[in-house]
């Protein structure tokens, strides 16, 4: 992984994980933290909780006409989470795409990595979005999504947004009745829900 | 063959000595080189060259001339410098160019400024614009306050260790309190010899409420073997200034370009960084503004392009320390022919940066199935008031606009040249209009 000269910090050594490799289609839901490597043979569809732990997925395309989704939410109110997400794509129309949605609180901290990746000759396309909402300033993000193309013929889109709760929002919530607490967990609720 | 090489043999005490001996310099300027020396000897024996980018393993650091004087003095008229060297400047449009609309010309053949001149209004104004060297004797209290100082310390990574060791030439502005200096200043480095090393050294200060242009252009003919640009940038911006610095790079696509551009940026203060790259075998450029002061403001806006057997790895990077601060990078990166483009950024949101905004976009065109472009930037963020976004798309040019061009006459060929041109137009926009059109004709060339 590319990390810029800057060691991303995470307390997790990735060697202790055993990687889990499958092949297969459908709804995969993952539980457990660690390293996944999953070939998809067909629509493939990953969710998982983001939690003060490690998971690391690796999607890789073994077919044509696919889609490949990777989905993770989660709140963080402590602890370390280290989010890995690859997709990978090897053959031809491969639709890619990562949706993230995270807060962190108190002092947590989510790294976050990604990569959409094609190589020489796949088709397809690819789309990744990250949101995170930081509720303190002692919590940290560190992002890295990336994209990594041989191919040209992959259009790729990948957009990240780090903030705090917006102030505008809850004073709107405000001018209906909502302490500044209840708005800020109705605004995390509709954050995470929509 | 990169971690077998003795840097020792390569870079010595000698060499360092016999420059600074040559320049005449103070002994604080050969005890800072001598220090940077041992800096770089550290880091190369204990983490090598770096890894995580563009291959250097093909870079023949035992055949690089680290020091070519150019057996001229510097001259303040064009009619004065030797004519082989006067020929190759006029090609490149420089004498025109500053009889025209510049300010100030500084010009540079291999290791030493064979031009400079600052047009006498300016010089009223109490701007100073100096060869680097020169500055060293005349201004010795900014030289010692400011260079590889604050802003880029000789152990910033092992390009740097080594550029403090045997830089030589370059650029020293310094615009007084309240000076808006209304004509852009330029330099212009050519490297002439093959195995040819430059570094070549540019300090700017811009003092409270002043405002500077300041342009930087290169190039170097082709050789089989490769040479390296390892230069330094350094710009302070001070409070409520404002500083643009320009720099269109068509290093020879035999060199290594590793440049370190970076500025620090105080109260109220604006730095602009405009960014052409289209030369050279290997780039590594992420041009930095730290944003000290509160109120700060950075933009970093970038052309990229990479051919036939290049590799270009740029990108910006900006710190936010100031309370509310804001930062825009814009990249814009054309792959073709097998050329591969990366965009490496870096914002990092520290804990007491409040009220923290930063934009970031970076585009790229890959024309060819035999191209590639990476995208990676990283964001570092410690304080919940900051609003960071970042957005990236990659791909190729559309059949439909094509076949629309096509439509109405436009060849083929002529179709994929607008579309670039169009593609990169809202960061070329940023260049001076003369320099907006000779980056396009560049584009051009590049696209035949």
């Amino acid at each position: 992984m590319t990390n810029y000269g800057l060691k991303v910090n995470s307390k997790y050594d990735v060697s202790e994980y055993e990687e889990r490799v499958m092949t297969t289609a459908g709804d995969v839901v993952l539980f457990e933290s660690g390293v996944y490597k999953i070939y998809c043979d067909g629509d493939t569809f990953v969710k998982h909780n983001i939690t003060s732990n490690l998971m690391h997925i690796i999607c890789i395309s073994v077919r044509d006409e696919i889609k490949i989704n990777i989905e993770a939410v989660g709140i963080i109110s402590d602890g370390v989470s280290d989010v890995y997400h690859k997709i990978i794509s090897k053959n031809k129309n491969v639709e890619m795409n990562i949706k993230v949605k995270s807060i962190a609180d108190n002092d947590a901290k989510i790294i976050y990595r990604s990569s959409i990746g094609g190589v020489e000759n796949s088709t397809g396309m690819g789309n990744q979005d990250a949101k995170f909402i930081m509720l303190s300033n002692e919590c940290e993000i560190d992002a890295e999504p990336s994209l990594n193309l041989a191919s040209n013929l992959i259009p790729t889109t990948h957009n990240i947004a780090i903030s705090g709760v917006s102030k505008e929002n809850i004073f709107y919530m405000s001018l209906h009745g909502l302490n500044n607490k209840e708005s800020e967990t109705e605004l995390v609720h509709s954050f995470l829900n929509s | 063959m990169v971690d077998s090489l003795d840097f020792k043999k390569v870079l010595s005490v000698e060499l360092v000595k016999q420059i600074s001996s040559e320049k005449n310099e103070p002994i604080w300027m050969l005890e800072k080189r001598l220090t940077a020396l041992e800096t770089f000897y550290k880091i190369s024996e204990e983490n090598g060259l770096p890894t995580w980018g563009p291959d250097l393993s093909e870079l023949d650091f035992e055949n690089i001339s680290y020091y070519k004087s150019p057996l001229t003095t510097e001259k303040s008229s064009w009619a004065d410098v030797p004519d082989d060297i006067k020929e190759t400047f006029d090609k490149l449009g420089i004498p025109k160019a500053e009889h025209e609309y510049l300010g100030g010309v500084g010009a540079q053949y291999d290791s030493g400024i064979v031009y400079h001149k600052i047009k006498d209004m300016l010089k009223k104004q109490g701007v100073v614009f100096e060869n680097m060297d020169t500055a060293v004797h005349i201004y010795p209290e900014l030289v010692k306050k400011y260079f590889m100082t604050d802003c880029v310390p000789a152990d910033d990574h092992a390009f740097t260790a080594m550029h403090g060791a045997v830089w030589s030439g370059g650029t020293f502005i310094y615009i007084p309190k309240g000076v808006k200096v209304s004509m852009p200043l330029q330099a212009y480095f050519h490297m002439n010899e093959p195995s040819a090393g430059q570094f070549e050294h540019t300090l700017i200060i811009v003092d409270e409420e002043a405002s500077v242009e300041y342009i930087e252009g290169c190039s170097a003919p082709k050789y089989n073997a490769s040479s390296l640009h390892a230069g330094c940038v350094e710009i302070f911006v001070h409070k409520n200034a404002e500083a643009k610095y320009i720099s269109v790079e068509n290093w020879s696509k035999n060199t290594y370009n590793l440049n370190t551009k970076k500025s620090i940026v105080y109260e109220n203060g604006n730095m602009k960084w405009v960014n052409g790259n289209m030369g050279s075998k290997v780039t590594m450029l992420y041009p930095t503004s730290v944003l000290l002061g509160d109120n700060s403001k950075s933009e970093s806006l970038g052309v990229v392009f990479a051919g036939e057997g290049q590799h270009q790895d740029t990108g910006s990077k900006v710190i936010h320390i100031g309370k509310n601060t804001s930062s825009v990078i814009k990249s814009k990166s054309v792959s073709m022919d097998g050329g591969i483009s990366n965009y490496r950024g870096f914002v990092q949101v520290t804990k007491n940066a409040e009220n923290t905004k930063s934009y970031v976009s970076c585009d790229a065109l890959i024309l060819d199935e035999v191209s590639v472009s990476n995208t990676w930037p990283m964001n570092k963020i410690e304080n919940k008031n900051a609003d960071v976004t970042h957005e990236a798309t990659v791909g190729k040019i559309g059949d439909k606009e094509l076949f629309y061009l096509m439509s109405h006459g436009y060849s083929k060929d002529d179709a994929y040249r607008l579309v670039v041109g169009g593609f990169v137009s809202p960061i070329i926009r940023s260049l001076p209009l003369e320099y907006a059109i000779e980056f396009n004709r560049l584009v051009e060339l590049e696209m035949e």
